[in-house]
């Protein structure tokens, strides 16, 4: 495992890498793409163990910080969604620059997903794309989202009550009126361009009534999806439950990828 | 621009940080460098990403910082023998050592939230190079006060003082209570389920003395308490009232921010805490080294009174000694509550009050004698400085 910045030297971003174990033809790369906010935060033990699982497995494995998060140069307000599709492909380069992987795959979690599939309508070479619980709606999300940051709050802080003066935030993170509206045009059930030649979604079970969208998000492909039954609630506010790994998910993410590694 | 750098170290590089320089040339060698602390289980970015966010404002304040994942969690990998509490002190000094060989800095201001705070604690105790500590939310104690604030933030609730009384007060006043109010502890049993994690805090004696111990070493320290440390922490000079018997209150500055929860989830909880930390780190440490600088109106305040073998400060002491001996002599009661009749427990506390009030009063006294002999003086010119 190694610690690294890449990208523009002006404004780096953090990776690790976790290299192969053993000789595999075809060489596989996967590069892990964050979720949104606290959520990555939350989800950076299960991406280091799911990377670690894909590395036993063989495969060489990317995660990043996007700009504006992590341990990335960027404050957290300064992130775009169009700077964080640009940092998905700069990561992509980064990965094949130090595998040498003859094959790519992507993973994204949540917002990463989606993050991950608009950075794909460009033209790269992607075997695979794997989704797992992409965001169906933007709107939706920014709902969810302005929830989570009360819930959050109402738990942390007795009496707590929003401020109307406050900037939109959620969760610790500002909510520029820029992501505000990129994430509100987000919308799966438009099939769209994709450069990955196949495309695999994995639900955990409350999501599954969106397979059928899910199922239909990409031109001229069917995308495979798989719901998977989940106990481990990652993103729960739970000591900031950056602890639980859902095993389920890890083993059917490593499960897709060994498929075409 | 400010540079950062991922860093390896400590045995086998096991460990892994990110060090963030100063800005501009500003930083000199002698200003101790930062050292931040995983807040329990979140790794080195900190909630919310709040450890970047600090880190950053503190090197653009001229501090070296260093934030790295403790062994075993984030990206660090275990150690290999050890129990967590002496792995968190060892990594510390790691730490230390590693910003030594690389940057010439020997010492070291350490911090962090919850858990944080209470390693920067122990950390300190082992390593005499610890100069400083930011303490967000550390170990509180409840006061007296602190139940009659609780009992009027509750509108009244009655339940607030009947919790008082089986905590604090002697067992034979307990037992003489006891005879009309119900049995909390029970219930409390009852209705709460056992956590499945627990900060284990030290008694108030023994944190109290740790203080203490590290103070009169020199070291200085920031205690930052918030919102969500309610339940234990509920007003601004209960830091000063629940270590009163340590001597604490002018020797730690201490916040209470009401309004702001335990993780700083806000954006302008976050921004009020750079803003507190940066400000009190520049004031605490910035100002001494600034030689080019004229010493700040309050720096040039506290020599003069640390001059002036004052009649006023050897009262202090004086009436701080017995107020201590006290102090010593209701806790030794307390842990020896069947050998203490509730009469004699009053007393005590009545004693102690009436030494506080008349130790009060007296410094009171030599406070204003000064300021009067203190404008008798002539002007000694005008003081510039922030």
């Amino acid at each position: 495992m190694e610690a690294f910045q890449f990208g523009d030297s002006r404004e780096p971003l953090f990776g690790i890498y976790h290299p192969g174990e053993g000789e595999r033809k075809p060489t596989c790369g996967v590069l892990l793409c964050n979720p949104f906010g606290e959520e990555a935060i939350r989800a950076h033990r299960v991406f280091r163990v799911l990377a670690a699982r894909l590395a036993r497995e063989g495969a060489h494995v990317l995660r990043f910080d996007y700009f504006g998060t992590g341990d990335s140069s960027g404050s957290s307000g300064e992130g775009t969604p169009a700077r964080w599709e640009k940092d998905v492909r700069c990561a992509h380069d980064e990965l094949v620059r130090r595998s040498k992987a003859s094959k790519v795959m992507w993973v994204g979690l949540r917002y990463g997903a989606n993050l991950a599939l608009a950075a794909s309508t460009r033209p790269v070479k992607l075997d695979r794309l794997i989704l797992w619980d992409p965001l169906l709606t933007g709107k939706a999300y920014l709902a969810e989202l302005a929830h989570s940051h009360a819930a959050y709050m109402r738990w942390d802080l007795q009496g707590w009550q929003p401020r109307p003066d406050a900037p939109p935030q959620a969760i610790g993170w500002a909510l520029t009126p820029e992501l505000c509206e990129a994430m509100a045009r987000l919308d799966l059930s438009k099939p769209r361009f994709t450069s990955a030649q196949h495309m695999v979604a994995i639900l955990s079970a409350p999501d599954a009534p969106s397979e059928g969208i899910v199922a239909r998000l990409a031109e001229g492909q069917t995308t495979d999806v798989r719901v998977v039954e989940s106990t481990s609630p990652w993103n729960s506010d739970e000591a900031l439950n950056s602890t639980l790994v859902p095993g389920e998910i890890v083993n059917a993410i490593v499960a897709a990828v060994s498929e075409s590694c | 621009m400010l540079k950062e750098r991922v860093v390896t170290f400590g045995p086998g590089s096991i460990l892994i940080g990110i060090e963030t320089w100063p800005s501009d040339d500003r930083a000199k060698a002698n200003l101790p460098a930062v050292i931040l602390l995983n807040a329990g289980v979140v790794h080195r970015v900190g909630p919310h990403r709040m450890t970047v966010t600090l880190a950053r404002r503190l090197a653009q304040a001229g501090f070296h910082v260093l934030r790295y994942d403790r062994s075993g969690l984030g990206d660090s990998q275990p150690r290999a023998r050890g129990n967590a509490a002496d792995a968190a002190v060892a990594d510390g000094q790691a730490a230390m050592d590693h910003l030594t060989a690389t940057t010439g800095r020997n010492l070291f201001v350490f911090g962090g939230l919850c858990s944080g705070a209470d390693n920067s604690v122990n950390v300190a105790l082992a390593d005499k190079r610890v100069a400083g500590m930011i303490l967000l939310d550390p170990f509180g104690y409840r006061t007296p006060r602190f139940y009659l604030q609780r009992f009027r933030d509750r509108g009244g609730d009655l339940g607030v003082l009947i919790g008082y009384a089986h905590r604090h007060l002697g067992a034979s006043l307990r037992r003489w209570l006891g005879r009309w109010l119900p049995d909390r502890r029970e219930t409390n049993a009852l209705k709460t389920p056992p956590p499945a994690y627990r900060r284990r805090q030290p008694p108030r004696e023994v944190f109290g003395a740790q203080l203490r111990r590290l103070t009169d070493r020199g070291v200085r320290i920031l205690a930052i308490y918030t919102g969500s440390a309610g339940d234990r922490y509920n007003y601004a000079e209960q830091f000063a009232d629940g270590f009163r018997a340590f001597g604490l209150a002018d020797r730690v500055d201490c916040e209470y921010l009401r309004e702001v929860n335990h993780t700083f989830t806000e954006l302008a909880a976050q921004q009020l805490l750079c803003s507190r930390v940066g400000g009190w780190m520049e004031r605490t440490f910035s100002a001494s080294v600034a030689s080019d600088a004229p010493p700040r109106a309050s720096v040039q305040r506290a020599v003069a009174e640390a001059r002036m073998p004052e009649q006023g400060a050897s009262i202090h002491h004086e009436l701080k000694a017995r107020a201590e001996q006290l102090a010593h002599r209701l806790r030794d009661h307390l842990t020896r509550p069947r050998e203490m009749s509730a009469a004699a427990l009053i007393q005590c506390q009545m004693d102690l009050v009436r030494t506080q009030l008349e130790l009060m009063a007296r410094w009171r006294l030599g406070v204003q004698q000064r300021r009067t002999r203190d404008e008798s003086l002539p002007s000694a010119g005008p003081v510039t400085g922030a």
